[in-house]
């Protein structure tokens, strides 16, 4: 094996990781490099990253939280000493390697659910955060988050400094490691089908137009029946020209004060307005500035309607500076949060495509295409929701 | 100075230890650095506080580079 420094001097990150952007779609693969230096992927458009034989990771070698955010896998199964400094915004699967030491940076890391240590003695965690953030899914036992490591040392890390209090949080947070890998052993290959399990949706839609004026579908799922603890909502959406409101999705009762709205009006805002009672006036805006015709967005809501209920958009973005004010803030469901007591009074269905009018008939027709449109009948996990989100340099003008 | 706090999860019993004036830590018997330490309360592990500050600066910044580039960067 060569010791090959990643991106020599004879070229440069764009050159490199343009070529292999449009060969492989993001799918970056390098078995000669023994390290990556500082800066080398900072900026770059890679989507899954494998370094079979890195043992060194400098400094913002991947960017910070922003600098490389789609970035979902970042596979390093022999490193030994990588910089804390590295980030990312939809990375959720972070194999560390023979890492001693970890340390995720608290504001870098939105969707991370997968960690690999394997190392044969416990890898010290520098701090507890993010990981024991709110709602973070490594404290949140119904979660997915999970910390894969070599089974004769699980014990040691429940006790362990730092991740015994995540430990105290979930019991299951640790897993052993050579139940998820090929031949089973710690250093073998990850096998990515026994780690990450799809939620199956309840409801899906691929590739429908609506024409704006009498196209619309009922789900026939209540929404606030009560009856759903957690959802979640995958939206891909196409927007022809459109006047006035127009909902693409509409959970809201016949008296237009109580449920969920997501709409459009007049091509200069797309609204999210969710109001079970007794609140019956948040409204939100989205990207006013920003919202233009044809736009492709992407969007994703998570609904906790167990006893008081949250709707978080937790993507919807339309060129890369919304994108990131967004996630800026973007804590799972914090942003664009409302908790309101009370819930379970309204038994409206779900429409795509309208809304309702005061005598709970269709009206406000959505003018557009949906590209995909999925619901589950729970919080689907991180790395789901990044795949089926499925964000990509394209995306973002 | 270092600070101690106890608690409990889940019925863990748990300890905090971190320096009050933003240092980080050393876990005395391994010579460890933490941010702060998170520990079993029968665990036994002591630790003395570092000169070397808990580390924002490059976090920080990134936070300036993305406003003066409008986030863009």
């Amino acid at each position: 094996m060569n010791n090959v420094d990643i991106l020599g001097e004879e070229a440069t990150v764009r050159q490199i990781i343009e070529d292999d952007y449009s060969a492989t779609n993001g799918y970056f693969e390098d078995s000669y490099a023994t390290s990556i230096g500082s800066h080398k992927f900072y900026g770059s458009t890679l989507m899954v990253a494998k370094f079979p034989n890195v043992t060194t990771v400098g400094n913002y070698a991947f960017g910070g939280r922003a600098d490389s955010p789609w970035m979902r896998k970042r596979l390093l199964p022999k490193a030994q000493n990588i910089d804390s400094s590295q980030g990312g915004y939809f990375l959720y699967l972070y194999d560390c390697g023979m890492s001693t030491s970890v340390t995720f940076w608290n504001s870098r890391f939105y969707k991370l659910c997968a960690v690999v240590l394997r190392s044969s003695s416990v890898s010290s965690l520098g701090s507890t955060s993010p990981l024991d953030r709110v709602e973070s899914p490594f404290i949140d036992p119904n979660r997915y988050g999970y910390i894969y490591v070599p089974r004769n040392l699980i014990s040691s890390y429940q006790s362990a400094t730092n991740w015994a209090t995540l430990y105290a949080s979930k019991p299951t947070l640790f897993r052993a490691l050579e139940d998820y890998t090929v031949d089973g052993t710690t250093t073998g290959e990850l096998d990515e089908s026994k780690m990450f399990v799809p939620v199956t949706p309840i409801y899906t839609l691929e590739n429908r137009e609506f024409n704006g004026t009498s196209d619309y579908i009922d789900t026939e799922i209540k929404m606030f029946d009560g009856n759903h603890s957690r959802m979640t909502i995958i939206l891909d959406e196409y927007i022809s020209a459109n006047t006035g409101s127009r909902s693409v999705l509409e959970c809201f009762n016949t008296s237009q004060n109580s449920g969920f709205k997501y709409s459009n009006y007049n091509l200069t805002k797309h609204g999210l307005r969710w109001a079970p009672p007794p609140d019956t006036t948040s409204t939100v805006h989205l990207n006013e500035d920003d919202f233009k015709s044809g736009y492709r967005i992407k969007s994703a809501f998570i609904i906790d309607g167990t006893s008081l209920y949250k709707i978080g958009v937790i993507l919807n973005f339309l060129t890369k500076s919304s994108f990131k004010s967004l996630n800026g803030n973007a804590d799972f469901s914090q942003t664009y949060t409302r908790t309101v007591a009370n819930p379970g009074t309204i038994q409206e269905t779900l429409l795509i495509g309208c809304g309702r009018d005061s005598s709970g008939n269709p009206a406000n027709f959505f003018s557009g295409r949906i590209n995909k449109l999925k619901i589950y009948d729970t919080w689907i996990p991180d790395w789901q929701l990044v795949e089926e989100l499925n964000i990509t340099p394209e995306d973002i003008p | 100075m270092i600070k101690i706090e106890t608690y409990e999860i889940n019925g863990h019993a748990l300890v905090k230890t971190y320096s009050d004036a933003g240092f980080k830590i050393k876990q005395n018997e391994t010579g460890e650095i933490y941010d702060e330490a998170h520990d079993p309360a029968d665990s036994g592990r002591t630790y003395t506080e570092t000169d070397e500050p808990v580390d924002t600066s490059e976090a920080d910044a990134e936070e300036i580079v993305d406003i003066l580039t409008g986030g863009e960067s």
